[in-house]
């Protein structure tokens, strides 16, 4: 029961570290660019949020099966199959929690008053300056609610690491299907104190990330 | 006369039409609602497009014949507006300091003094009132010794007292930073004690010589 | 003028009848919900299709491993006949009277499927180019509990571990066998000489509908399967 909770944390850890990354210059590129195809990307962000994670898990196991350019690349420069082993989770719940990330990134980048962005032009800051004075402080909650929300998301996972994860005990057998399995196999104590526990350290975690977000500032006009 | 303006711009409803040479100078604009004062402002500072032609001293700010238009960042302006865009996580003298390298530190205090904020300096922007953060705006537009200065009713948060003050100020640091100072404002004093020259705008045009006294009435 | 609302009357009215008539239609039809074990599945929905051209009977099909589909009765699901993969879980279901008796409606063959080819060499499994294995989880799904005491008595469990990918049911095995996703695993095979297991399904009525008992019969008919005996468990 522990190993699979240890692998929960991991999961979600990783998989939130990657995506505080990948979604910010995203969720920037999407807020204060306009292209051709914008609203086509916004959509495929979103896609998961009403794709069946059991839809998500098996298109990323057929993507990275060993026969893929991809699972071969893997192989060959990891020695290691990608297909049902713990970096392969990695990339499913990445995909699974990307609008959890990139979309709280976006609404606290949208909400900077565009007056600031004048006054960054007029002022003549630097992209750089203009970043570290107000976009990165203005996003700071906004970056928190995605942290908070891809590693409670990513730890409740189910339907798609258990497709893609082949539940293998002690590399991709998650706490979620470890408790899948204890109630299939009506171990009912165990069952209920996996559950407990998972419960816990979501609501830990979410209490802790909710109360540093408590001291935002108003980015309200003010003459 | 150093600097040369020229524009023409279209912005909803209002068609912008303005021509002008000045000096360093202060001037008051004036007009109605929806006169074109702000408009013009912030195609001056390069927030707004325009076509035509300005010029600052020798600097080509926007030349349509060549289609040169210089980025905001690049024009080395001063803006007050009435949303004075503070950032509410620095201290007032982050703020004014903003985008600045070296900073001056005795122009930086005789500003601050001059624009009776200098009190303020270690505080967070975001507990002041809104008479000081239009100071605190105030002093950041001036603190780069910017090209030219444009101030969209720069003291309208001020009590009457402290407005004359600021007035005399403004007018020493203009002497002082030999810039042009093109200034917003519906108040008479501004006009009678301040301003070197007066434009007063209708319609998106310029109508220059208008009296005091009609300003006040809302005429002309 | 006057014409147009006595129209939409009538046509309200229309909708109505037709809704009861059609209401009282599918009621008339009976309905006998089957849950299968996984390993069955492709059978069962054979024999559905067969069955209901000849009875009014319109079955819904269950399919899952034996444990999960035991389980779920055992909790309460109105399941009106199990077709079971092992012998195990009917004798509990009697034990705990929700069943009156078992008995054999059918088997079918197991055999190993490995890198596109079918094998009776479990050795085979041991080849480094052989990397992911497909196993049903042995405490749900008796196909993966009778993979498992194969590969032990050949001394090859303990070894072959690293390999082992867990599916949920012997449907997710041969789908992922089928797909490519692994490279060996327990499928159904057609003949004997092909395979390593065989498996008896259990049928059991629920409830006391006739048409269960009708359709154990039918696929017993069907499958020329040991006769029918009826045979209490104690």
């Amino acid at each position: 029961m522990l190993e699979s909770l240890l692998i929960s944390l991991q999961l979600a850890i990783v998989t939130t570290a990657i995506l505080l990354v990948l979604a910010f210059p995203l969720a920037y590129v999407l807020t204060f660019k306009t292209f051709k195809g914008r609203t086509a990307v916004e959509v495929i962000v979103a896609l998961p949020l009403v794709l069946p994670p059991t839809v998500l898990g098996y298109f990323v196991l057929v993507m990275i099966a060993p026969d893929t350019s991809l699972g071969r690349a893997w192989q060959a420069v990891f020695d290691t199959s990608l297909a049902f082993s713990f970096s392969g989770m990695v990339i499913a719940s990445v995909l699974y929690s990307l609008p959890f990330a990139v979309q709280p990134m976006q609404q606290s980048l949208r909400a900077i008053p565009s007056s600031w962005l004048e006054m960054a032009n007029t002022q003549g800051l630097s992209l750089r300056q203009t970043l570290k004075h107000i976009i990165l402080p203005a996003a700071k909650g906004g970056v928190l609610v995605a942290a908070a929300l891809s590693f409670a998301h990513t730890m409740g996972e189910f339907g798609v690491v258990l497709m893609v994860g082949g539940s293998i005990p002690g590399e991709t057998k998650v706490a979620s299907i470890a408790l899948f399995e204890f109630v299939e196999m009506q171990q009912q104590s165990e069952a209920w104190l996996l559950a407990l526990i998972l419960l816990a350290v979501s609501f830990v975690m979410l209490s802790v990330v909710y109360t540093l977000n408590r001291h935002g500032f108003n980015m309200g006009t003010k003459s | 006369m150093k600097h040369h303006i020229q524009i023409t711009s279209k912005v909803g409803l209002l068609d912008l039409d303005v021509q002008a040479d000045f000096s360093d100078e202060i001037i008051l604009i004036s007009g109605e609602n929806g006169a074109g004062k702000t408009t013009l402002l912030r195609c001056l500072a390069g927030l707004q497009q325009a076509q035509g032609q300005l010029l600052f001293n020798d600097d080509v700010w926007l030349d349509s014949c060549t289609s040169f238009v210089l980025p905001s960042k690049k024009r080395k302006v001063g803006c007050l507006w009435p949303d004075t865009a503070l950032l509410p996580w620095l201290s007032v003298e982050k703020n004014i300091t903003l985008g600045i390298e070296q900073v001056d530190k005795t122009w930086l205090k005789d500003l601050a003094e001059k624009m009776e904020v200098l009190p303020l300096m270690q505080r967070t922007s975001h507990m002041l009132s809104t008479g000081e953060g239009q100071r605190v705006a105030l002093a950041r537009a001036i603190c780069r010794k910017p090209t030219l200065l444009l101030l969209d009713e720069p003291f309208s948060a001020q009590a009457p007292t402290l407005r004359q003050r600021l007035r005399a100020s403004l007018k020493l640091m203009q002497i002082e930073l030999e810039i042009p100072i093109l200034m917003v404002s519906h108040d008479v004093e501004d006009a009678e004690t301040l301003a070197n020259q007066h434009w007063h705008m209708r319609e998106g045009k310029l109508i220059k010589g208008v009296a005091a006294k009609q300003i006040k009435r809302g005429e002309g | 003028m006057g014409s147009l609302p006595y129209s939409r009357k009538f046509q309200r009215i229309l909708c109505v009848v037709l809704l009861c008539f059609y209401g009282s239609l599918a009621q008339a039809q009976e309905v006998l919900t089957v849950a299968v074990a996984s390993s069955f599945y492709e059978q069962a929905k054979q024999y559905k299709k067969q069955f209901e051209a000849i009875y009014n009977v319109n079955i819904r099909l269950v399919s899952g491993s034996t444990g999960r589909l035991y389980n779920q009765i055992q909790q309460g699901a109105p399941f009106d006949v199990l077709i079971a993969a092992d012998l195990e879980r009917p004798a509990l279901l009697i034990q705990s009277h929700k069943a009156e008796t078992s008995f054999t409606v059918a088997e079918a063959y197991f055999g190993l499927l490995l890198d596109k080819h079918y094998t009776t060499d479990l050795n085979l499994l041991l080849a480094p180019n052989i990397r992911h294995i497909a196993i049903a989880n042995p405490n749900v799904a008796p196909l993966g509990k009778i993979s498992q005491t194969l590969l032990k008595k050949s001394n090859l469990w303990k070894v072959l571990k690293p390999k082992f990918v867990y599916a949920q049911n012997a449907l997710q095995v041969a789908s992922m066998v089928k797909d490519g996703l692994v490279d060996a695993g327990f499928v159904p095979v057609d003949s004997p000489d092909l395979s390593l297991a065989l498996i008896q399904y259990q049928g059991l009525s629920l409830t006391q509908k006739t048409s269960a008992d009708l359709w154990l019969q039918f696929i017993i008919a069907s499958t020329a399967a040991p006769k029918f005996k009826r045979k209490p468990h104690a």
